[in-house]
């Protein structure tokens, strides 16, 4: 009995200090020791240098989304307003496949434009004004040249996709 | 306990879940009208998704009939803001030029001077460069030039193709209401603009209702934007006519507006010579010379929310709490009215049922003997007079059915079974359950259909005429060595009487043969025309007419210009052959009434008799 106290004043120090880390959440983003933002458990930033020499970056806890575009996310969500960072991160992961595509092809291009349409309904694109933020999810994504070069093939395949090749029998668009 | 809050937590969330279909694309793709909507700029495909889905949404709160229509949208991908701002300056570089060029100052005129301009783009015989703005390029230490514009250039290019492409494919199935948000316009107005160029007969299939409406010449001149834009208006002036009250109303549009260069005022930035004055050479006047967008959108060097604001299709447009504060109309009902209005142009007039006639009391139908046998009927004229244009269609009864035909032609109606040179005329629909049919505008028919009771229907028929039917047996040729009527009735000793001519009225004698005799020995004649002569003795009367053609009619009483018709035999002398037929009659003028049958039974008596089947 002696030695549970001190172990329960080491979890109230840390539970304090999550608290406190939470409420800084949302501002630079910045500290590789941080893992929780705005409420919302996150891995630490990764080292720029490694993040940035692959297509793939890193991606710690193996979601399918970058650390960094994930903390970032993160940040911008502001639980309060109902934006929805489940969403966001289902888009980033579309996004993540973007990027590390080399040598598109139309048909692939077209699938993966229906996979990025069906993978959420985020608040966190239709926030009123957030058209002209510029801080898109894609943008967030492909962050590098080669990234970025990966994404405007992409784009240029699916310029001027009319969604009705996508749709059913019924004449709607269903998501797997 | 939990597992009913959970249950009712899934049900608050099922409730409160859009029921617009994916980005809005529903219906039946091979509807003869398509709804497209196309998204402006810094829109990612979820974005412009999510513009579908509010479309959607907003259409049918706004009461648009989705019968047969159907709804997609083409997206049109931001390349980032500077990206998406080239596009623009270039785009907007084209329209102004296109005005300049546009002698002419028909709208014509102006969309075959862009659809050349960007034809020529398109086949490389003009530099993308000429119309991009210059910070686009950029000259790099060593001389290196970096041209980020040009990949825009061809991006513009391509959606503005694929887009026409669309415009035709569905204007095919029947035609195409676009909705263009901001950007969208300047490619719809491109890819209509190619099409005209190219002589497209797609055309006028092609409807746009422009939505924050940036386009120089919005097609078709329906289109919103309100004055409160900041993108498109408080900032700036688009190149469009956009009404400068404080109230949310359609533009006033004056289609000659920016046709040529001398009735337009063209903003910084937008206007084509401008361009290539401050481009001067390459990578110059890049600084100080603000963008035009840009500057609108982004302010001078960073995002300004507060001039972004205000701007956007769903936020904006499709907001049901923005008010015209004239009509008190919201903003989304206006857009639904100008998109309900298109479609009513695209559809085409759909054949009519008896049905819709009989129980549609208000509904008043006119002929109009200019342009022949049938009557229309056109989509949205449910009431009122409804005159004839030559750009409609017209409708024929075909048994019990309404059928398109083309004008002037005489086909069509019977009654017993018979095929009539003219075809009849539903004259009004007089009310409820009502009607009157004209044969030849000699016969009349009315009558009146009511409910007697429980599935049981009375109608009462009644036939007005100035007319006879001689039914002829087509092989009832007899006589063949008979080489006249006159020789036939040599015994009624027809020379020894004078008979009486008569002296007036809508007298006629149809001939015809059997309902399946449409080749020729259907004949017509009025007493009243011209070069015919009436013997009527009594117990016999004779017509003959100039061109050869005669008829004697033998009977108890035969006195055909009196209307009696009592005739029972009848002969036909017709020119082209040497014998003579020999026929019946049937008396026409009766009323007949029908009582006490129900519905299935009633329904054939009606078949029969080539009247609409239509009880319900």
């Amino acid at each position: 009995m002696r030695n549970s106290k001190p172990t329960l004043a080491l979890v109230a120090i840390f539970a304090a200090c999550g608290l406190f880390l939470a409420s800084c959440g949302g501002g630079s983003g910045s500290g590789s020791s941080a893992t929780t933002i705005n409420g919302i458990s996150v891995p630490p930033e990764p080292d720029a240098t490694q993040n940035n020499a692959t297509l793939a970056g890193v991606d710690s806890n193996a979601n399918g989304v970058r650390d960094d575009v994930e903390r970032k996310i993160a940040e911008k969500t502001n639980a309060t307003e109902n934006q929805d960072f489940t969403g966001a991160v289902a888009a980033a992961k579309v996004y993540q496949e973007i990027v590390t595509t080399n040598n598109w092809s139309a048909d692939t291009a077209k699938q993966v434009a229906k996979k990025l349409i069906c993978s959420s309904k985020s608040n966190y694109f239709t926030q009123e004004s957030s058209a002209y933020k510029g801080d898109s999810i894609s943008d967030m994504v492909a962050n590098t040249d080669d990234r970025k070069n990966n994404l405007k093939q992409y784009t240029a395949l699916t310029s001027g996709i009319d969604y009705a090749d996508f749709v059913g029998a019924d004449g709607e668009i269903h998501c797997e | 306990m939990n597992k009913l809050l959970v249950f009712l937590f899934a049900l608050f969330l099922s409730l409160n879940a859009s029921a617009a279909p994916k980005c809005g694309v529903s219906g039946n793709p091979n509807s003869s009208i398509t709804i497209l909507f196309v998204n402006g700029i810094m829109n990612n495909s979820q974005q412009a998704c999510d513009g579908g889905e509010a479309l959607y949404d907003s259409l049918n709160k706004n009461g648009i009939d989705r019968t047969n229509v159907f709804q997609t949208f083409v997206h049109n991908p931001t390349d980032g803001p500077q990206g998406d701002v080239n596009e623009l300056r270039m785009q907007a570089a084209l329209s102004s030029q296109a005005a300049k060029l546009n002698a002419s100052g028909s709208l014509n005129g102006y969309y075959q001077q862009l659809g050349g301009l960007y034809t020529n783009l398109i086949n490389g015989s003009v530099n993308c460069r000429e119309y991009l703005y210059p910070s686009s390029q950029v000259v790099l230490p060593g001389g290196v030039v970096v041209d980020f514009g040009l990949d825009r250039c061809q991006g513009v290019l391509d959606f503005t193709v694929k887009l026409s492409q669309y415009f035709e494919k569905y204007a095919s199935r029947g035609g195409v209401v676009v909705v263009p948000h901001s950007q969208g316009n300047f490619y719809t107005e491109a890819a209509y603009a190619l099409l005209a160029f190219n002589n497209s007969q797609s055309l006028s299939k092609i409807k746009v209702v422009g939505v924050a409406a940036i386009a120089m010449n919005p097609v078709g001149g329906k289109y919103l934007t309100v004055s409160q834009d900041n993108a498109l208006y408080k900032l700036q002036k688009a190149n469009t006519s956009i009404i400068s009250s404080n109230s949310y109303s359609p533009a006033n549009y004056n289609a000659q507006a920016c046709l040529i260069n001398t009735n337009c005022t063209l903003s910084e930035g937008m206007d084509y010579e401008t361009l290539r004055v401050a481009t001067g050479s390459v990578g110059a006047n890049v600084s100080g010379f603000q963008p035009y967008f840009y500057d609108a959108i982004f302010g001078a060097n960073s995002f300004d929310s507060s001039r972004a604001l205000f701007h956007e299709f769903k936020e904006v447009y499709l907001n049901e709490r923005i008010v015209d504060a004239s009509t008190k109309k919201s903003l989304p009902s206006i857009i639904a009215s100008l998109v309900k209005d298109s479609i009513t142009a695209l559809t085409p007039a759909q054949p009519v049922t008896f049905a819709t006639l009989i129980t549609t009391p208000s509904y008043n139908l006119f002929t109009d003997d200019t342009y022949g046998q049938c009557y229309s009927k056109s989509v949205g004229s449910a009431s009122g007079t409804n005159a004839y244009t030559v750009s409609e269609s017209k409708y024929c009864l075909s048994g019990s059915q309404w059928v398109a035909r083309s004008l002037g032609d005489t086909q069509i109606l019977g009654d017993f079974g018979v095929i009539y040179p003219e075809s009849s005329k539903i004259i009004k629909d007089t009310g409820n359950s009502t009607y009157s049919v004209s044969y030849g505008s000699r016969a009349y028919l009315s009558g009146s259909y009511s409910q007697k009771g429980a599935g049981t229907y009375t109608h009462t028929m009644t036939q007005t005429a100035s007319m006879y039917y001689f039914n002829i047996n087509p092989n009832s040729y007899i006589y063949n060595n008979v080489s006249s009527l006159e020789a036939l009735i040599t015994n009624y000793n027809c020379a020894n009487n004078n008979g009486y001519l008569s002296t007036g009225g809508q007298y006629g004698v149809m001939l015809c043969g059997s309902s399946s005799d449409t080749n020729g020995i259907t004949r017509y004649f009025a007493v009243a025309d011209s070069n015919r002569t009436i013997v009527d003795r009594g117990t016999w009367a004779k017509l003959s007419f100039g061109n050869g053609v005669a008829l004697i009619g033998l009977g108890d009483n035969s006195t055909i210009v009196t209307g009696d018709s009592n005739i029972v035999l009848a002969y036909f002398k017709l020119p082209s052959e040497s014998g003579v037929r020999e026929g019946g009659s049937v008396k026409v003028g009766r009323t007949q009434t029908w009582d006490s049958y129900d519905r299935s039974a009633f329904n054939s008596i009606l078949a029969e008799k080539r009247l609409p089947t239509t009880v319900n």
